[in-house]
Protein backbone atom coordinates (compact mmCIF):
# COMPACT_ATOMS: atom_id res chain seq x y z
CA UNK A 1 0.00 0.00 0.00
CA UNK A 2 2.40 2.34 0.88
CA UNK A 3 4.83 1.36 -1.86
CA UNK A 4 2.06 2.48 -4.27
CA UNK A 5 2.20 6.29 -2.73
CA UNK A 6 5.53 6.46 -3.32
CA UNK A 7 5.37 4.97 -7.08
CA UNK A 8 2.58 7.44 -7.56
CA UNK A 9 5.23 10.23 -6.73
CA UNK A 10 7.53 8.66 -9.13
CA UNK A 11 4.94 8.85 -11.86
CA UNK A 12 3.79 12.56 -10.48
CA UNK A 13 7.33 14.02 -10.72
CA UNK A 14 7.70 12.80 -14.68
CA UNK A 15 4.39 13.68 -15.67
CA UNK A 16 4.70 16.85 -14.34
CA UNK A 17 7.84 17.11 -16.01
CA UNK A 18 6.34 16.16 -19.79
CA UNK A 19 3.51 18.59 -18.84
CA UNK A 20 6.24 21.52 -18.63
CA UNK A 21 8.58 20.44 -21.51
CA UNK A 22 4.82 20.20 -23.59
CA UNK A 23 3.85 23.27 -22.94
CA UNK A 24 7.26 24.76 -23.46
CA UNK A 25 7.27 23.40 -26.58
CA UNK A 26 3.54 24.58 -27.57
CA UNK A 27 4.47 28.13 -26.08
CA UNK A 28 8.02 28.45 -27.91
CA UNK A 29 6.60 27.34 -31.04
CA UNK A 30 3.50 30.02 -31.14
CA UNK A 31 6.01 33.07 -30.47
CA UNK A 32 8.13 32.20 -32.48
CA UNK A 33 5.76 32.39 -35.19
CA UNK A 34 4.09 35.33 -34.32
CA UNK A 35 7.87 36.97 -33.82
CA UNK A 36 8.67 35.87 -37.34
CA UNK A 37 5.10 37.15 -38.83
CA UNK A 38 6.10 41.03 -36.83
CA UNK A 39 9.85 41.09 -38.34
CA UNK A 40 8.00 39.96 -41.39
CA UNK A 41 5.98 42.40 -41.43
CA UNK A 42 8.84 45.25 -40.52
CA UNK A 43 10.51 44.08 -43.62
CA UNK A 44 7.48 44.32 -45.28
CA UNK A 45 6.66 47.79 -44.46
CA UNK A 46 10.80 49.00 -44.57
CA UNK A 47 11.81 47.56 -47.92
CA UNK A 48 8.97 45.73 -50.01
CA UNK A 49 6.55 48.56 -49.79
CA UNK A 50 8.77 51.78 -50.31
CA UNK A 51 10.31 50.15 -53.53
CA UNK A 52 7.10 48.99 -54.87
CA UNK A 53 5.05 52.51 -54.01
CA UNK A 54 7.64 54.51 -55.31
CA UNK A 55 7.49 52.23 -58.67
CA UNK A 56 4.25 52.50 -58.74
CA UNK A 57 4.24 56.36 -58.85
CA UNK A 58 6.46 56.20 -61.58
CA UNK A 59 4.38 54.08 -63.41
CA UNK A 60 1.10 55.28 -62.91
CA UNK A 61 2.57 59.15 -63.89
CA UNK A 62 3.75 57.83 -66.44
CA UNK A 63 0.63 56.70 -67.27
CA UNK A 64 -0.88 59.81 -66.58
CA UNK A 65 1.45 61.24 -69.51
CA UNK A 66 0.42 58.98 -71.57
CA UNK A 67 -3.25 59.90 -71.24
CA UNK A 68 -2.51 63.57 -71.59
CA UNK A 69 -0.56 62.60 -74.88
CA UNK A 70 -3.35 61.16 -76.42
CA UNK A 71 -5.80 63.95 -75.46
CA UNK A 72 -3.41 66.56 -77.40
CA UNK A 73 -2.98 63.76 -80.03
CA UNK A 74 -7.06 64.21 -80.40
CA UNK A 75 -7.14 67.97 -80.35
CA UNK A 76 -4.37 68.27 -83.15
CA UNK A 77 -6.35 65.41 -85.08
CA UNK A 78 -9.53 66.65 -84.84
CA UNK A 79 -8.79 70.21 -85.53
CA UNK A 80 -10.00 72.89 -86.27
CA UNK A 81 -13.31 70.88 -85.36
CA UNK A 82 -13.60 70.34 -81.55
CA UNK A 83 -12.09 67.11 -80.93
CA UNK A 84 -14.81 64.70 -78.56
CA UNK A 85 -12.72 63.98 -75.53
CA UNK A 86 -15.40 62.44 -73.16
CA UNK A 87 -13.35 58.85 -72.81
CA UNK A 88 -9.56 60.50 -72.79
CA UNK A 89 -10.54 62.79 -70.37
CA UNK A 90 -12.31 60.04 -68.49
CA UNK A 91 -9.15 57.48 -68.47
CA UNK A 92 -7.17 60.72 -68.08
CA UNK A 93 -9.14 61.45 -64.75
CA UNK A 94 -8.55 57.56 -63.82
CA UNK A 95 -4.79 57.46 -64.22
CA UNK A 96 -4.29 60.30 -62.01
CA UNK A 97 -6.42 58.97 -59.40
CA UNK A 98 -4.15 56.07 -59.20
CA UNK A 99 -1.17 58.23 -58.70
CA UNK A 100 -2.69 60.10 -56.15
CA UNK A 101 -3.77 56.85 -54.63
CA UNK A 102 0.01 55.90 -54.82
CA UNK A 103 1.34 58.72 -53.14
CA UNK A 104 -1.06 58.60 -50.52
CA UNK A 105 0.08 55.14 -49.81
CA UNK A 106 3.82 55.70 -49.87
CA UNK A 107 2.72 58.70 -47.51
CA UNK A 108 1.05 55.99 -45.30
CA UNK A 109 4.32 53.44 -45.48
CA UNK A 110 6.58 56.28 -44.68
CA UNK A 111 4.26 57.34 -41.27
CA UNK A 112 3.62 53.70 -40.35
CA UNK A 113 7.15 52.81 -40.09
CA UNK A 114 8.54 54.41 -36.83
CA UNK A 115 5.26 53.65 -35.62
CA UNK A 116 5.49 49.98 -36.45
CA UNK A 117 8.85 49.99 -34.78
CA UNK A 118 7.87 51.32 -31.55
CA UNK A 119 4.20 49.01 -31.53
CA UNK A 120 7.00 45.80 -32.30
CA UNK A 121 9.15 46.93 -29.40
CA UNK A 122 5.65 46.81 -27.40
CA UNK A 123 5.04 43.67 -28.56
CA UNK A 124 8.24 42.05 -27.36
CA UNK A 125 7.36 43.69 -24.05
CA UNK A 126 4.14 42.19 -23.82
CA UNK A 127 5.64 38.47 -24.28
CA UNK A 128 8.74 39.50 -22.51
CA UNK A 129 7.30 37.91 -19.11
CA UNK A 130 6.45 34.33 -20.95
CA UNK A 131 9.49 34.35 -22.57
CA UNK A 132 11.14 34.85 -19.12
CA UNK A 133 9.26 31.52 -18.19
CA UNK A 134 10.17 29.60 -21.10
CA UNK A 135 13.75 30.25 -21.03
CA UNK A 136 14.50 30.30 -17.36
CA UNK A 137 11.66 29.54 -14.99
CA UNK A 138 10.87 26.67 -16.95
CA UNK A 139 14.16 25.10 -17.35
CA UNK A 140 14.93 25.88 -13.36
CA UNK A 141 11.83 23.72 -12.66
CA UNK A 142 12.83 20.84 -15.00
CA UNK A 143 16.31 20.69 -12.49
CA UNK A 144 13.99 20.95 -9.85
CA UNK A 145 11.95 18.32 -10.70
CA UNK A 146 15.07 16.21 -11.46
CA UNK A 147 16.51 16.75 -8.67
CA UNK A 148 13.43 15.34 -6.49
CA UNK A 149 12.83 12.11 -8.69
CA UNK A 150 16.71 11.54 -8.06
CA UNK A 151 16.25 12.21 -4.42
CA UNK A 152 13.11 9.44 -4.35
CA UNK A 153 14.87 7.20 -6.64
CA UNK A 154 18.30 7.19 -4.22
CA UNK A 155 15.81 6.89 -1.49
CA UNK A 156 14.27 4.04 -2.91
CA UNK A 157 17.02 2.10 -3.50
CA UNK A 158 17.88 2.28 0.60
CA UNK A 159 14.39 2.31 2.05
CA UNK A 160 12.69 -0.79 3.76
CA UNK A 161 9.59 -1.55 2.70
CA UNK A 162 6.71 0.60 4.04
CA UNK A 163 8.57 3.72 4.24
CA UNK A 164 6.82 5.92 1.40
CA UNK A 165 5.48 8.64 3.60
CA UNK A 166 9.56 9.36 4.22
CA UNK A 167 10.20 9.24 0.67
CA UNK A 168 7.68 11.96 -0.05
CA UNK A 169 9.28 13.64 2.53
CA UNK A 170 12.27 13.33 0.70
CA UNK A 171 11.16 15.14 -2.27
CA UNK A 172 9.81 18.05 -0.08
CA UNK A 173 13.12 18.49 1.67
CA UNK A 174 15.26 18.41 -2.33
CA UNK A 175 12.54 20.99 -3.16
CA UNK A 176 12.98 23.15 0.39
CA UNK A 177 16.78 22.82 0.12
CA UNK A 178 16.75 24.68 -3.65
CA UNK A 179 20.60 25.70 -4.03
CA UNK A 180 20.96 29.57 -5.16
CA UNK A 181 19.97 30.72 -7.77
CA UNK A 182 17.26 28.09 -7.93
CA UNK A 183 13.65 29.78 -8.12
CA UNK A 184 12.48 28.58 -4.41
CA UNK A 185 15.40 30.00 -3.31
CA UNK A 186 14.93 33.53 -5.37
CA UNK A 187 11.46 33.64 -4.35
CA UNK A 188 11.34 33.06 -0.63
CA UNK A 189 9.71 35.93 1.38
CA UNK B 1 0.31 31.50 -38.76
CA UNK B 2 -2.18 34.73 -37.54
CA UNK B 3 -2.43 36.63 -34.12
CA UNK B 4 -5.66 35.09 -33.70
CA UNK B 5 -3.98 31.46 -34.06
CA UNK B 6 -1.43 32.34 -31.97
CA UNK B 7 -3.18 33.23 -29.04
CA UNK B 8 -5.69 30.24 -29.22
CA UNK B 9 -2.18 28.34 -29.05
CA UNK B 10 -1.15 30.11 -25.91
CA UNK B 11 -4.44 29.66 -24.30
CA UNK B 12 -5.00 25.87 -25.39
CA UNK B 13 -1.18 25.00 -24.08
CA UNK B 14 -2.26 26.49 -20.59
CA UNK B 15 -5.53 24.58 -20.48
CA UNK B 16 -3.55 21.43 -21.10
CA UNK B 17 -0.89 22.57 -18.79
CA UNK B 18 -3.93 22.69 -15.97
CA UNK B 19 -5.79 19.53 -16.97
CA UNK B 20 -2.58 17.97 -16.69
CA UNK B 21 -1.26 19.26 -13.23
CA UNK B 22 -5.06 18.88 -11.95
CA UNK B 23 -4.30 14.99 -12.60
CA UNK B 24 -1.23 15.03 -11.55
CA UNK B 25 -2.31 17.07 -8.11
CA UNK B 26 -4.42 13.67 -7.29
CA UNK B 27 -1.27 11.71 -6.35
CA UNK B 28 1.14 14.68 -5.88
CA UNK B 29 -0.25 16.26 -2.77
CA UNK B 30 2.56 17.26 -0.50
CA UNK B 31 4.02 20.86 0.44
CA UNK B 32 6.69 20.46 -2.73
CA UNK B 33 3.44 20.16 -4.41
CA UNK B 34 1.82 23.42 -3.90
CA UNK B 35 4.57 25.05 -3.90
CA UNK B 36 5.37 23.68 -7.45
CA UNK B 37 2.20 24.92 -8.34
CA UNK B 38 2.21 28.49 -6.36
CA UNK B 39 6.09 29.48 -8.01
CA UNK B 40 5.93 27.73 -11.29
CA UNK B 41 2.05 26.40 -12.81
CA UNK B 42 0.28 29.87 -10.96
CA UNK B 43 2.69 32.29 -12.68
CA UNK B 44 2.13 31.07 -16.11
CA UNK B 45 -1.26 32.47 -16.05
CA UNK B 46 -0.81 35.97 -16.68
CA UNK B 47 2.48 35.67 -18.40
CA UNK B 48 0.02 33.90 -21.08
CA UNK B 49 -2.84 36.43 -20.74
CA UNK B 50 -0.46 39.73 -21.16
CA UNK B 51 1.53 38.03 -23.92
CA UNK B 52 -2.33 37.76 -25.67
CA UNK B 53 -2.70 41.07 -25.20
CA UNK B 54 0.32 42.25 -27.19
CA UNK B 55 -0.41 39.74 -29.80
CA UNK B 56 -3.60 40.82 -30.46
CA UNK B 57 -3.32 44.78 -30.33
CA UNK B 58 -0.28 43.93 -33.10
CA UNK B 59 -1.92 41.40 -35.25
CA UNK B 60 -4.97 44.29 -35.50
CA UNK B 61 -2.36 46.67 -36.19
CA UNK B 62 -0.70 44.74 -38.65
CA UNK B 63 -4.20 44.33 -40.17
CA UNK B 64 -4.65 47.97 -40.98
CA UNK B 65 -1.05 48.30 -42.25
CA UNK B 66 -1.70 45.18 -44.85
CA UNK B 67 -4.82 47.40 -45.51
CA UNK B 68 -3.74 50.80 -45.47
CA UNK B 69 -0.22 49.85 -46.98
CA UNK B 70 -1.10 46.85 -49.52
CA UNK B 71 -1.60 46.83 -53.12
CA UNK B 72 -4.58 49.07 -54.02
CA UNK B 73 -6.07 46.77 -56.79
CA UNK B 74 -6.58 44.07 -54.09
CA UNK B 75 -8.16 46.34 -51.60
Amino acid sequence: MSDQVRIHNFRALTDAKIALIQFAEQVAGALASMDSDVSRASMWLHQERPSYWKHEIRRRGEDVNKAKTEISRKIIAAAPEPASLVLERRALHRCQSRLEEAQKRLEKVKSWGPRWEREAMMYKGSTHGLSEQLHREIPLALARLEKMFQALEAYAKIAPPGASDVATDVATEVADAAPPGNVATDREP
Amino acid sequence: MSAQVTKANLIDALKQLRVRWAVIKQTWQDDAAMRFEREIIDPLEPAIMHACKGIEHVGELMQTVRRECGDDSSS
